[in-house]
């Protein structure tokens, strides 16, 4: 039992980084950016990068990818989506694929298909029949701190609370004096940092691929529209949510409960747990759990 | 020269054009009135002052300086503080972060403006916590304007201010706008439904038949029967272009 919640923590965790960071452009700029995936994995090789290539220390590897995932963001934005600020958000979002796509091709290029390892040094844990490892701790920190630092920033600070403004009401806040196009670019390089922070977490802790955005975007996606496009604290509570159904849903023995013999679903159906909650929300709430960017507190 | 110079300004929403080669003007310590009836293009000309519309042809001048290409957060940062008839705080926001974000352009100013808004509407000194969806209409209209008086602006467009109040609410927000010309000498720009409200605080009025400038005299000078001509004539004009909004 224990070790369900270690895992569903771990894995909701990731989840919630990356989602954190659709919702963020989603809130202002109204369309879900595919290629934020893709940053996630670019942040990935990135942090690789730095760690295997350059010698430097994982912590500021990350750090260093974050801040390059961030200025990419930014510098597609300039490039793409800039360009098509007018366009309806149907029509961004599908230029949102054309960028993933490209990038996709671009990665695997570059790095080639085969799976790249983070070789950590991690120690195995054991807490009242749960096991994990230090890294697994280090990873569900570092979210913790990730989520308190968005929190205190769109709460406390005078461009978060601005960047909440622009997505409540574009045109007041214009009019109010907030330049919107500069705190566009701000918006970019947070999404693109977190995107490259989860990246990071999800491969130090699996593999790098070219091709792990298809473990990606499923989870992510499911969990935004479980917890409401747009909302930072819903992308959190719908990865959580999301994680929890899909670790608790493999770890039942159905085959006991019907006094058989032993009969697990089988771990494959994590994805179908995933469009289930999907289209659950997408029936019967809609709009998700949680409506704003931060509008709603959790 | 006048401190706001409008010069036949076609302007609308993307391809509906709404104003038509309109010419209106705001001089210092002056306050305006643009009456007409519903799609006349009142709210539209308040729109283009503060750039939120689509402009065609004319220039727009403020203090001497032509801001007709200039977005409307630069608009602000000139002195220009608009106020939507809806939509006119951050529903998401607390009363305090709505302030707050008046003061976006001003951050030293904060704290003495947000007395000033206290001062001028004490009602909104008991919610400073509360989103201000949990707001009514008319703290709402109250909080917009004391939001836009932060900037400290040298001009306040003013959009129907009276409109879906209860009248002794519109008492209060009449009173509030008067004092903020007295005592601060700002400027105003109003579009009104409320002829006979609009006429007693204003200088000058314009009437606005179908996005033009029919009428333009001091306000003691208007002639009610003629303006109901007017909104008549407005009123025909408006019905058989279906979808242009007031």
């Amino acid at each position: 039992m224990t070790q369900i919640f270690v895992n569903s923590i771990i894995y909701g965790s990731q989840i919630a980084i990356i989602a954190i960071g659709i919702s963020l452009t989603y809130s202002v700029l109204r369309f879900a950016n595919f290629a934020h995936i893709q940053y996630a994995v670019i942040g990935g090789y990135a942090t690789y990068v730095f760690h295997t290539a350059f010698s430097v220390p994982i912590v500021l590897a990350t750090a260093m990818s974050m801040v390059f995932t961030g200025a990419f963001a930014v510098l597609i934005d300039r490039i793409v989506f800039r360009t098509i600020r007018h366009v309806t958000p149907e029509g961004k979002m599908i230029a949102s694929w054309g960028v993933a796509l490209f990038l996709r091709s671009i990665l695997a290029a570059i790095f080639g298909g085969s799976a790249l390892f983070f070789e950590l040094d991690t120690t195995t844990i054991r807490v009242g029949g749960a096991i994990f490892t230090t890294l697994d701790v280090a990873v569900v920190l570092v979210t913790l701190c990730a989520m308190l630092a968005m929190h205190v920033l769109l709460r406390y600070s005078r461009v978060g609370v601005a960047l909440r403004a622009l997505a409540n009401n574009f045109e007041l806040a214009e009019v109010r004096g907030i330049p919107s196009e500069r705190m566009i670019l701000l918006l970019w390089f947070l999404s693109g940092a977190y995107a490259g922070l989860g990246g990071t977490l999800f491969a130090i802790e699996t593999q790098l691929k070219p091709n792990i955005d298809l473990l990606i975007l499923l989870p992510v996606f499911a969990a935004i529209t479980i917890g409401g496009l747009g909302n930072v604290y819903g992308a959190v509570v719908g990865a959580m949510i999301l994680s929890f159904a899909q670790n608790i849903l493999i770890s039942i023995d159905f085959g006991s409960l019907v006094g058989a013999m032993q009969w697990y679903v089988p771990s494959q159906f994590r994805d179908a747990v995933a469009v289930t909650a999907l289209v659950l929300v997408l029936l019967f709430r809609p709009q998700g759990l949680l409506k704003g960017l931060g509008g709603a507190k959790p | 020269m006048s401190l706001l110079d409008m010069r036949a300004v076609t302007a609308g929403y993307g391809q509906v054009q709404i104003l038509d080669a309109l010419d209106l003007d705001v001089g210092a310590g002056e306050i305006v009135a643009i009456l007409g009836s519903n799609g006349s293009g009142k709210s539209t000309a308040l729109k283009t002052a503060i750039g939120l519309t689509t402009m065609v042809s004319g220039n727009v001048h403020f203090n001497d300086q032509d801001i007709t290409a200039l977005p409307p957060n630069k608009r602000a940062a000139l002195g220009m503080a608009y106020v939507p008839q809806t939509d006119n705080v951050f529903t998401e926001l607390t009363v305090d972060e709505n302030l707050r974000m008046g003061a976006y352009l001003k951050p030293e100013r904060e704290a003495a403006g947000c007395d000033q808004a206290f001062t001028l509407f004490p009602r909104l000194a008991q919610r400073r916590q509360q989103p201000a969806m949990n707001l009514s209409g008319g703290e709402r209209r109250m909080l917009s304007i004391a939001q836009a008086l932060l900037l400290q602006p040298k001009l306040l467009l003013l959009d129907e201010p009276s409109a879906d109040l209860a009248p002794n609410v519109v008492d209060t927000v009449f009173e509030a706008i008067e004092e903020i010309h007295h005592q601060l000498g700002i400027p105003i720009l109003l579009v009104e439904q409320n002829v006979s409200k609009a006429l007693e605080l204003a200088h000058r009025t314009y009437v606005l038949v179908r996005g033009r400038t029919a009428h333009e005299c001091p306000a003691e000078d208007v002639d009610v029967d003629h303006l109901k001509t007017l909104f008549i004539d407005g009123g025909a004009g408006a019905a058989a272009q279906p979808g242009k909004a007031g």
